[in-house]
């Protein structure tokens, strides 16, 4: 909200206030000083809320409420107008009541249109609003010092004297007052005269029956609206202005009145003529809401008390209306324009607000800390992270949010209504994103590194509108990349780097299982899949990894000599060395690790073999005999699955 | 047996040569060593011959070993002396591991927090309008919900969270005060990127819930918390600013340390950074949660994360902060 200071003035005397002191006054009270005072200017942050700060005079009230001093209330005229001749009044018929709360007109007769005096002309522009004519001023004046927006329309440019508000009908046109081109729809109100749509409801102006230097009738109306049908249609239509930026928040039906005795006073001070009672169209008046206010509420939230007399003087100075007191209670009646105040607290607020937040005392929170709630996977990723920092990984975060992929039409999340086709969708699998760190490496002259992700992976099945249906895992990423050495040497790194990590985290008795066809295997323990492995990284489910993780000790404190057998096989090359290692395990629980120390292909295996070295270690009961045996016995096993042979 | 005069010879050139562990090797190898294999055929010795040929073996078991033991502690210190080492050589450092920024600083205030007896707290990041709204005094076509441009994945119901206080919402629901919560956690708007906006960023929350909760603790919290982050000599200001899900509600500035209040162009000619937005937990959310407000008061405060993070480690973009790093 952009506050000139000579228009404020206008409702509080300043005195000796610098403009640093106002600045910081509007900033303590909620209207934070957005950007330096430019010599005219306060531009004050406004957080949606209060309806009544989209006007200097709200805007004032509260500041004046916090340096203690009068406020000024502005002029209004508030005698009857005068008795119009029946075929003189505008009659107003509202076809859609639940678009319309309120529609407040006069009529103004004789009016001379002509520019503004330099005064209002001044304030405006300042505000950022240009002069046309002391009408169309008027109303926008009104519009800037009070929160309501208006229009007055030229009678004479009417058809017949009625204006119907009804639904805009589809694909129906209006021009605006600018001259741009409208498209409407159903949703959106028009204000028509004669069928043809002069306003859209709310939202802005038409050309039609706007005000110019012939215009000597007119006719003014406030109107109170449905805020959700203008935000929705002004998004919509994408029209964003002044009346719109008011009408999309709360206004409250009873501003009407007081805009309307206020734009009286102006035009028949500015412009002459002559004003005559028009249709009030108001159905439901509201009432005023009346709140206690507790005393022992204000310490509850406080932590300590404020006087009676300071509450009832702040009270008073923001416009609430005390209707009875007691020692611990009072009992008021909320300004109409404050349709923020919700609960007793926000009025707690008031008070704490403009008795001043530098005066609230600091006190350290008392009791005992509850029972702590963190989830153990929270602290397993954790340490997850720190293990492959230890190991010399490098963590990222990258943005889940990715293009959207049709082949994983029906499992990926997408959005609706993203601004971006890059950022239309949520990735399926880190590798995606992390990926894209590669190339920063490879930039900066650094062509190896281990890079990890521990972040979700989001998938969708089944019927959009179900919450149950979307599904976020848990995931570790883990990538290498190793611009000089071969595929063969980054997995072996790979796979080292997943052996290491294991073993500091407890994961024993998982093996790998080639996955059918592509270049992958699963890592699976006891039938669950724990994660998957590839050349140059591996994907983890952290949550099936906390459920598997053993307590680890790495402390040997009964060194025993422990038997070990160094093994050749002699298989076909594609069968998997993961197959052996698990052959061998199941063949006897003695065995303790079965580790892979080397591979062989030569011309004297064959093109279709290689041989493999596999070093067996066993419980230390176990002796030289049964661990051949052991062997032995595993051969035989293999060798019902394919062509395998140990090598003498 | 084996003649002490060889093994002299022996380690002469062994002296020479370095081959000590070769030498050790030859005469104490477990499985072949000349000396080992005849302290193991003491076994077929008679037992006068054991009497006198053990202690000798013995003898010379021992003398082998410290011998060869010195020659190569003398060996390597002579290696030393003599080598070709250019100890003017800098090689590269060894590459070490990191942590992602966000990590780090979420690592750092989640530890000031554990101390002051606070938990982690996480939710989904794909979240339903009733959490992320309607549970924190929002409902719809508020006006207030402009603040937040949502991402819709199935408008209006499920969306991605625009904030962490979703996240409020839900351990509100289920757990039963007292509470002590801080959620850091990623979340999603509908923003024009630029250098400091982005479709995705990160919130730290946080809150309490007890009995006998006053906005002097939310005070008191939030100094001594700046103090952590910013250290004891920060000034700070505490002004009313609304938001939604609480009242009353509170923002906490720093004084500009680059031009020490007086406005430049890093704080925006304000004089003063916003760090974060605060209150005490509104009355509607703390009932919508199924704990009485007459009983129960509490304070939430919440912070965007990636502008102090990209502050302290010198990032100009947060586009570069999640996707365009590397790490020395």
């Amino acid at each position: 909200m952009r506050i000139p200071l000579d228009w404020l003035k206008e409702y509080i005397d300043l005195g000796n206030t610098s403009v640093k002191e106002i600045g910081e006054a509007f900033t303590q009270i909620g209207l934070l000083l957005d950007k330096p005072f430019d010599g005219k200017v306060f531009d004050l942050e406004h957080r949606f809320d209060r309806s009544d700060w989209l006007s200097v005079l709200g805007c004032a009230r509260d500041l004046a409420a916090y340096l203690k001093v009068d406020l000024k209330l502005p002029k209004t005229y508030i005698k009857e107008g005068k008795k119009p001749r029946n075929e003189d009044v505008v009659k107003i018929e509202i076809e859609c009541p639940d678009a319309v709360n309120r529609f407040n007109t006069r009529v103004f007769r004789y009016v001379k249109v002509k520019p503004s005096p330099e005064w209002m002309k001044k304030r405006l522009e300042e505000y950022g609003i240009p002069s046309i004519n002391n009408i169309v001023d008027i109303t926008n004046y009104v519009m800037v010092e009070l929160g309501q927006p208006m229009h007055a329309q030229d009678l004479a440019k009417f058809r017949k004297p009625e204006i119907v508000i009804r639904k805009a009908r589809n694909e129906e046109k209006l021009y605006t007052f600018l001259g741009d081109e409208v498209t409407l729809y159903p949703e959106a109100f028009v204000l028509t005269q004669g069928g043809a749509a002069t306003v859209l409801g709310g939202i802005v102006g038409g050309r039609e029956t706007g005000v110019d230097e012939k215009t000597t009738d007119i006719v003014l109306d406030a109107g109170n609206y449905n805020q959700n049908v203008i935000r929705k249609v002004s998004r919509k239509l994408n029209i964003q202005n002044e009346t719109v930026l008011r009408y999309d928040k709360f206004l409250h039906p009873e501003l009407t009145q007081y805009a309307i005795e206020r734009a009286t006073y102006l035009i028949l001070e500015l412009a002459g003529g002559e004003y005559y009672q028009n249709v009030d169209w108001n159905p439901h008046p509201s009432q005023p809401k009346e709140m206690a206010l507790r005393k022992s509420r204000v310490r509850k939230l406080a932590g300590f008390d404020i006087s009676n007399e300071d509450i009832a003087d702040i009270l008073s100075r923001l416009g609430y209306q005390t209707v009875s007191r007691s020692a611990e209670a009072f009992k008021v009646v909320i300004p109409y324009f404050r349709t923020d105040i919700e609960v007793e607290d926000d009025v707690v607020s008031d008070i704490l607000r403009i008795n001043g937040y530098t005066k609230i005392p600091t006190a350290q929170i008392q009791g005992t800390p509850p029972k702590e709630i963190t989830p153990e996977i929270y602290k397993f990723e954790e340490s997850l992270s720190d293990e492959l920092a230890q190991l010399r990984a490098h963590e990222f975060i990258t943005d889940p949010l990715v293009s959207r992929n049709e082949n994983l039409a029906g499992n990926q999340v997408v959005l609706e209504n993203s601004q971006n086709s890059q950022k239309n969708a949520l990735r399926t699998i880190i590798a995606e994103t992390l990926k894209e760190i590669v190339p920063n490496y490879v930039k900066n002259q650094t062509d190896s590194g281990v890079l990890f992700e521990v972040g979700k992976v989001y998938t969708q099945k089944g019927n959009k509108k179900d919450f149950q249906t979307y599904t976020e895992t848990r995931v570790l990423e883990c990538l290498l990349f190793d611009e000089k050495s071969s595929l063969k040497a980054l997995h072996k790194k790979t796979s080292a780097l997943l052996s290491t990590l294991f073993k500091n985290i407890g994961i024993v008795g998982y093996s790998y299982k080639k996955a059918g066809g592509a270049h992958e295997a699963n890592i699976v323990k006891e039938g669950k899949m724990i994660g998957s492995v590839r050349y140059n990284g591996f994907t983890l489910f952290t949550e099936n990894l906390l459920a598997e993780k053993k307590q680890v000790n790495r402390i040997i404190s009964d060194v025993r000599s422990l038997n070990s057998v160094e093994t050749s096989f002699i298989i076909p090359k594609n069968f998997p060395v993961g197959s052996i290692i698990d052959a061998i395990k199941a063949v006897s629980p003695d065995v303790t690790k079965v580790e892979f120390l080397e591979e062989y292909t030569g011309k004297e295996l064959g093109n279709d073999k290689r041989s493999v070295l596999i070093k067996t270690h066993f419980k230390p009961e176990v002796d030289q005999n049964d661990a051949t045996d052991i062997i032995d016995h595993t051969l035989v096993e293999l060798k019902k699955t394919a062509d395998i042979n140990i090598r003498s | 047996m084996v003649d002490i005069n060889t093994y002299n010879n022996d380690l002469e050139q062994a002296r020479k040569t370095g081959a000590l562990d070769e030498l050790y090797l030859k005469y104490l190898s477990k499985t072949h060593g000349l000396l080992t294999q005849e302290i193991k055929s003491l076994g077929k010795l008679s037992l006068e011959d054991k009497k006198e040929m053990g202690p000798k073996l013995n003898k010379l078991k021992k003398y082998i070993e410290e011998s060869t033991e010195k020659a190569r502690q003398e060996y390597r210190q002579t290696q030393i002396s003599d080598a070709d080492i250019d100890l003017t050589i800098p090689y590269p450092p060894i590459n070490t591991g990191y942590l992602h920024p966000t990590t780090q600083i979420i690592r750092q205030m989640n530890d000031f927090f554990r101390y002051y007896g606070f938990s982690v707290g996480e939710g989904p990041e794909i979240e339903t309008a009733e959490y992320n709204f309607r549970r924190l005094n929002l409902p719809e076509g508020h006006p207030a919900t402009d603040l937040q441009d949502t991402l819709f994945v199935n408008e209006p119901d499920i969306l991605l969270r625009t904030h962490t206080s979703s996240i409020e919402a839900r351990i509100l629901e289920n757990y039963k005060p007292p509470t002590r919560v801080v959620v850091p956690g990623k979340c999603y708007r509908n923003e024009t990127a630029n250098p400091t906006n982005s479709f995705f960023f990160h919130q730290y929350q946080g809150f309490v819930v007890d009995k006998g909760i006053t906005i002097q603790n939310l005070k008191w919290l939030m100094e001594i918390f700046h103090k952590h982050l910013f250290g004891d000599d920060v000034e700070l200001r505490f002004r009313y600013k609304y938001y939604p899900e609480v009242s009353p509600g509170m923002g906490v500035d720093v004084k500009c340390s680059f031009c020490n209040g007086e406005g430049c162009a890093v704080c925006k000619q304000r004089g003063w950074m916003e760090v974060l937005g605060c209150g005490m937990i509104h009355y509607n959310t703390l009932k919508a949660s199924g704990i009485d407000p007459e009983v129960y008061t509490g304070f939430a405060w919440g912070m965007g994360l990636d502008r102090l993070v990209m502050a302290k480690f010198g990032i100009i973009d947060i586009r570069k902060l999640y996707g365009g790093l590397a790490y020395l």
